[in-house]
């Protein structure tokens, strides 16, 4: 292998597929990544098990070759280089020789015969979706995932394609909250599948530093791919059945109250000084036309913020942890938000004004009376 | 080549007190006609639970059954343990120490860490002498003898006051750690367990000076950041503050009983459901709930085989805890073997007044179960603890043996 290439275009693949590098690992060749010349790209793999990117990058190839560069130091070497030409050049069967500029290094290589192959698909189905459509969409949903190990169906966001009513839907939810965003989507497919949170985080990631608009989804029983311009990740999805979401959605309402998100998101931050001490705790109530933020935190302090707000239906007080609803404010762009509440001990729902698509609802907190 | 790990020699001064035989020191210090004899403790037990210096000179362990020693040391004088006064003592011991600096942590019933850093003015002595005035005050009022160490971190005071055991000082500053830790194998360093230390050889640490002179990276890729924490404190750092607060709530609960061996896997079950019972009766008699559980069965052979569970939500409600309980114990038992005992710890626990309310829970019937248990609470305290129970644990309730009633050890954190 003898390759030139630019130290950006490669340092910028290498920070996106050191992401599926094993770091714990006995098996040495997950450790490294897989570079591989061919005619005028150089293609950079990673692969721990779960899954793999593979990235590509114009390069001058003067010779074809593949070798596994242990990827922590190589990514080091790189980021570390000056700007301009690297040279990759595979000297003899035991190293490779990394140059550029006055520097000169010399790596020991692994034995590629150990390095996976790359995840294929079976009879994948394809989507096609705008990129921006889908970062945003996963904004607003994936923070509700579960990060608890034990929730293993909870721990992704439901990819739900519905040939039927022709929509696109994403859900999250962990055991107190859920999220659930939805568009209109031309399909003549019906998928279910539950994507890794992580995965998610990483497209998410990988969506910030490409060009093109769009992103390719293609889906099989266990496994999906992504292609994002030059770079592939293949990953596993999560096996079992998402919570019927459905039946979780509130069906009634009794208190509708309309609201200012950033001056609600506000009023929380300032809230959540005090609340923080006491479990997260505050309570909402209506007084005459103000929504009434308060927390309390025995032998500490406590504090309250008023709102004024148009509301509708009768006077519930509700307690919840001010922090599953500053996640949702924060995520949501809409400039006035509606609170749904049925009862203190039913969901609470929070919707945003033009966009009947999406709904975050999430579990009061039950506050027992001493007897 | 020995290399000197910190030329400071005292950053901070951390004391350690360890009570030398405790529940057995303080036994002989309520009756003197047991001083400087064998004695045992822990009779309701039917083993022993604390030996005094005596005892353990005649070759009598923990856990070795009392009929064997009544039979083999007729000389040992055999006592129930009176966890009420072992508290007692725990508290006064640790209130002398109160005397010397605010700055003490309760441990356990036994032992206490106190920061003395900067005192030296204050009290008109070195850090060594102040220690040797906290044990000789604790040895002369209460009548019992402690092991004391002092040095530059938790850790390290921790080793220092094993290191001279009983009513020993040992005092180590920044010079001399070395010298500590080349004395100390790997697996006597607190925190290090049976399976690090074996890796640690391994990897050439038979003591923990070698551990130390492995280089940060090492630890930092190999172990997880307990083990670094270990490993700062041994090179001097302080990593772990002194925890002043007040052990006002339960960290866990636990129940323990010990019945007529058998290997009846039903009679075993039943045994842990009693358990499970009373736990979680105490649990809501608190007004707590419990994230995790764990059980575990004891064999004749004093062998014990655990297992641990997260639950779903913090929960009091036995029917919930024994259902899965019961997934944990198939993976315990093994038919065939003789049983002795069940235990049930349950741990993480959290105020069950304000709970969160979950998507998934049924949360109605859950309420009404709380009622219904609540209900039931009352009635076993009118009643009699027992007159309402899980059909689950009849068997443990008609071939038991005699009610002892023991005491509970109640550690508060």
């Amino acid at each position: 292998m003898d390759v030139i290439c630019k130290k950006d275009d490669l340092l910028k693949i290498l920070s996106i597929s050191i992401n599926a590098v094993s770091e714990r690992t006995t098996i040495e060749a997950l450790k490294c990544f897989k570079l591989e010349a061919i005619d005028n790209k150089l293609f950079i793999t990673s692969n721990n098990l779960e899954t793999n990117i593979i990235g590509s990058l114009n390069a001058k190839v003067n010779n074809n070759g593949k070798t596994l560069v242990h990827a922590k130091t190589f990514l080091n070497i790189v980021s570390k280089l000056p700007k301009g030409d690297v040279s990759l050049y595979l000297s003899d069967n035991n190293s490779i020789l990394i140059t550029s500029g006055n520097s000169t290094f010399n790596i020991f290589i692994s034995n590629i015969d150990e390095f996976p192959e790359d995840m294929t698909l079976n009879n994948s189905r394809e989507v096609v979706i705008n990129r921006n459509i889908f970062k945003d969409m996963m904004k607003r949903v994936s923070f509700s995932a579960s990060d608890e190990e034990e929730k293993v169906i909870l721990n992704g966001v439901l990819f739900n394609l519905n040939k039927e009513k022709n929509k696109l839907i994403f859900v999250a939810a962990d055991g107190y909250r859920l999220a659930k965003d939805e568009i209109k989507f031309k399909t003549d497919e019906d998928i279910n599948t539950i994507i890794p949170i992580k995965t998610i985080k990483e497209v998410g990631n990988i969506t910030t530093v490409i060009e093109k608009d769009e992103i390719i989804i293609k889906i099989d029983d266990d496994k999906v791919l992504f292609l994002l311009d030059e770079i592939s990740l293949y990953s596993r999805v999560i096996n079992g059945k998402f919570p019927d979401y459905n039946l979780l959605l509130p069906k009634e309402v009794n208190l509708s109250i309309n609201i200012n998100r950033k001056e609600f998101l506000d009023a929380c931050e300032r809230i959540n000084i005090i609340a923080q001490r006491n479990s997260f705790m505050v309570k909402i109530e209506l007084i005459e036309s103000y929504l009434v933020i308060s927390s309390v935190t025995p032998d500490f302090g406590d504090g309250s913020e008023k709102i004024k707000v148009v509301s509708e239906g009768e006077d519930i007080n509700v307690v919840f942890n001010v922090r599953l609803m500053m996640d949702v404010l924060k995520n949501i762009e809409s400039e006035q938000i509606r609170i749904e509440i049925i009862n203190d001990e039913k969901p609470i729902s929070i919707k945003e004004e033009n966009n009947s698509d999406y709904i975050y609802i999430m579990m009061p907190i039950k506050v027992k009376r001493d007897k | 080549m020995q290399e000197i790990l910190t030329l400071v020699s005292w950053p901070q001064a951390i004391v350690h007190i360890d009570g030398d035989s405790f529940f057995a020191s303080v036994e002989q210090s309520l009756n003197h006609s047991y001083k400087n004899k064998p004695l045992v403790t822990g009779s309701e037990r039917g083993i022993a639970s604390a030996m005094s210096a005596d005892a353990k000179k005649l070759g009598i362990t923990r856990g070795m059954p009392i009929g064997l020693i009544k039979k083999n040391y007729p000389e040992c004088i055999i006592v129930p343990g009176n966890y009420e006064a072992y508290m007692l003592f725990a508290h006064r011991m640790f209130s002398i120490m109160r005397r010397f600096t605010p700055i003490v942590e309760e441990y356990s019933i036994d032992e206490a860490f106190a920061d003395i850093t900067g005192l030296r003015r204050t009290l008109n002595a070195n850090y060594q002498e102040i220690a040797v005035k906290m044990q000789s005050a604790i040895t002369s009022e209460l009548d019992i003898t402690v092991s004391v160490g002092v040095s530059l971190t938790k850790s390290l005071a921790k080793l220092c006051s094993k290191f001279r055991k009983p009513n020993g000082i040992t005092c180590v500053k920044g010079k001399h750690i070395h010298i500590l830790l080349q004395k100390t194998p790997i697996e006597k360093v607190w925190g290090i367990g049976p399976n690090i230390s074996s890796m640690l050889r391994k990897y050439g640490c038979q003591t923990a000076y070698d551990f130390t002179q492995k280089p940060l990276p090492f630890v930092e890729e190999k172990l997880t950041k307990k083990e670094v924490e270990i490993y700062k404190e041994l090179r001097g750092e302080q990593i772990y503050k002194i925890d002043t607060n007040k052990k006002e709530s339960y960290q866990s609960i636990s129940k323990a009983k010990t019945f007529n061996p058998t290997s009846d896997k039903n009679e075993v079950f039943a045994q842990l459901v009693k358990n499970i019972e009373e736990a979680t009766a105490k649990c809501r008699k608190y007004n707590l709930a419990a994230k995790s559980i764990v059980i575990a069965l004891k064999s004749q052979k004093f062998q014990t085989y655990g297992q641990k569970a997260k639950l779903n939500r913090p929960s009091a409600d036995p029917m919930e805890i024994v259902h899965i309980a019961n997934e944990l114990f198939e993976t315990c038992y093994r038919s065939g073997k003789i049983y002795r005992q069940t235990i049930c710890v349950l741990i993480n626990l959290c105020s069950n007044k304000n709970m969160q309310l979950s998507l998934f829970d049924q949360n109605i019937s859950i309420e009404k179960r709380e009622q219904l248990f609540l209900s039931i609470d009352e009635l076993n305290k009118r009643f009699g603890i027992g007159t309402i129970h899980l059909a689950d644990s009849l068997n443990a309730r008609h071939n038991s043996l005699p009610n002892f009633n023991i005491p509970q050890l109640e550690i508060p954190v």
